[in-house]
């Protein structure tokens, strides 16, 4: 047989279905017929295509042995990120994870000019999905990659803190302060200053 | 405050804990894509290596052993804290530490490394059927050993792998990066490796016993008959061959094995094809073999800083558009 197009298997699908349909009780009369029919159909189709297609739609459309139905997504509150990326849970923001995840934004802060860090440029510096996982160094890894028992910490905050330069966060800190903060003694001092500069 | 930010060509990457011996100005290649910041490994790759005369002569049908590439393991010290993220591509996975973001994958077999990498240990809420602690997993992915993380670091727009996906993976060598691919692909997935080299080939089947969705193959890449039978129509062909007529081991892979529709990313390595022509003349002739074989190309990048003289192009399969 030659090969059917995807017109012609859908008209003898409708043909099928509407002889099925009247058919009724007379079902033994209805297979006796389908096979001609179909064989007959075959040679019509070659030769005038066009017209049996116009005429099909609506035949589709009153049958309702083939209901098309679509596949129903399931729609709820996600959990996890999905299959996609092994179900990785949602984040959990505890009061600490969420101290970890600002400090994270301030690396450059805390690199105090010595590493430079694209700009973190997302709105809510809160993932969606996340964990806190803790490094292993592999097996080969020399003592220069493990931290001591005493350097291990619970969170990159504490970790941040309890670096050696601390102090100079906190000179930087105090740098910065006597520049920007205003009103209390400080204020009075730069009047005075200024004044002494004037007299 | 002002930090300067100079000095590190912008681009799409971001400074980060670089500080190794990588060539001059970064961030060259595309922007856009995820750059995170600072994908940190120190050490970078070793100095002294020229650009031609890199490793030791090699077998064929794929770089052989790569003994000791790519400098020290990644900069954050065994028992520090990072919080790991999805990454834009699906199954992989970004930890962000205090001082640099390191890419990762999910570590199908957890408690081992397979090429003494380091490893994230996540301890999970859900406790086991015997009331114990649950852990999970993941292994940090060195952008100096594996180009695929190079081009992920570089931008790739897809890698049209996810988990569930069937991959070829071409010039194979020990299996240090397939065992990430076949971290990403997950326990649906499967990976097929081809490694011509018996030597990594050794290493690689050791890889494979402890990782079952990865099936290697000690073949010539340039005779996939050879392995036909072991072989089902896959989505996507990852090819790190380095060989002068890797465009052609590509196409008779792709012709036999890849659907439709289906991704190609191959690494293309300028000095491996034609040292005398300059590295944009060899890629784009390659790009253009790629077209010959019915591959639509989609983006090329370029490996820097991570490797030298190396392109990475994404193409799709006999049709425009990618098929997922």
């Amino acid at each position: 047989m030659a090969a059917l197009t995807d017109a012609d298997i859908d008209r003898l699908l409708s043909e099928a279905e509407a002889r099925l349909s009247q058919a009724g009780n007379e079902n033994h009369k209805a297979v006796t017929v389908v096979a001609p029919a179909t064989s007959k159909a075959n040679a019509l189709t070659v030769a005038a295509p066009s017209t049996v297609a116009s005429g099909e739609p609506e035949k589709t459309e009153k049958l309702s042995a083939r209901v098309p139905q679509p596949t129903k997504k399931e729609k709820g509150p996600k959990t996890d990120a999905g299959a996609d990326w092994f179900h990785m849970p949602k984040t959990e923001l505890t009061a600490e994870l969420k101290r970890d995840l600002q400090i994270l934004r301030m690396r450059d802060v805390v690199a105090m000019g010595k590493q430079h860090f694209k700009k973190d440029s997302r709105k809510d510096f809160v993932p969606e999905y996340s964990v806190v996982g803790t490094i292993i160094a592999g097996a080969t890894d020399g003592a220069n990659q493990r931290l001591t028992r005493k350097e291990k910490k619970r969170s990159i905050v504490e970790e941040v803190l309890s670096a050696d330069n601390v102090s100079k966060f906190k000179s930087k800190f105090h740098e910065i302060q006597e520049k920007k903060k205003s009103g209390k003694k400080g204020f009075y001092k730069k009047v005075v200053a200024g004044r002494r500069k004037r007299g | 405050m002002g930090f300067e930010r100079g000095g590190r060509g912008g681009g799409g990457r971001g400074g980060g804990g670089f500080r190794g011996g990588a060539p001059g100005g970064r961030g060259g290649g595309r922007g856009g894509g995820r750059g995170g910041a600072g994908f940190g490994d120190r050490g970078g790759r070793g100095g002294g290596r020229g650009g031609g005369g890199r490793g030791a002569p090699r077998g064929r049908g794929g770089p052989g052993g790569r003994g000791g590439r790519g400098g020290a393991a990644a900069g954050a010290k065994g028992g520090k804290k990072v919080i790991v993220e999805p990454h834009r591509h699906k199954g992989v996975f970004v930890a962000r530490g205090g001082k640099e973001d390191l890419l990762a994958t999910i570590n199908t077999v957890p408690g081992e490394s397979v090429y003494g990498e380091k490893r994230i240990s996540v301890e999970n809420d859900k406790k086991g059927e015997d009331g114990s602690t649950t852990k999970t997993e993941y292994r940090i992915w060195n952008p100096f050993r594996s180009k695929l993380a190079a081009g992920i670091l570089g931008g790739l727009e897809t890698i049209y792998m996810k988990p569930g996906s069937k991959v070829l993976y071409l010039g194979a060598a020990s299996g240090t990066s397939v065992s990430h691919v076949a971290d990403i692909v997950g326990p649906t997935g499967s990976v097929y490796a081809v490694e011509f080299s018996h030597r990594s080939g050794r290493d690689l089947i050791n890889m494979a016993t402890r990782r079952t969705n990865v099936i290697p193959i000690v073949e010539d890449a340039r005779k996939p008959m050879a392995y036909r039978m072991l072989l089902p129509m896959v989505d996507v062909i990852f090819a790190d061959v380095a060989q002068p007529d890797q465009a052609r081991i590509v196409g008779i892979n792709a012709k036999l094995f890849l659907k439709q529709g289906g991704g190609l990313l191959i690494s293309i390595k300028a000095s491996c094809i034609d040292s005398t022509a300059p590295p944009e003349q060899v890629f784009a002739s390659e790009v253009q073999k790629l077209r010959e074989d019915k591959f639509f190309p989609k983006e090329q990048l370029t490996l820097e800083p991570y490797e030298r003289d190396h392109a990475m192009v994404s193409c799709v399969y006999l049709q425009k558009e990618y098929q997922e």
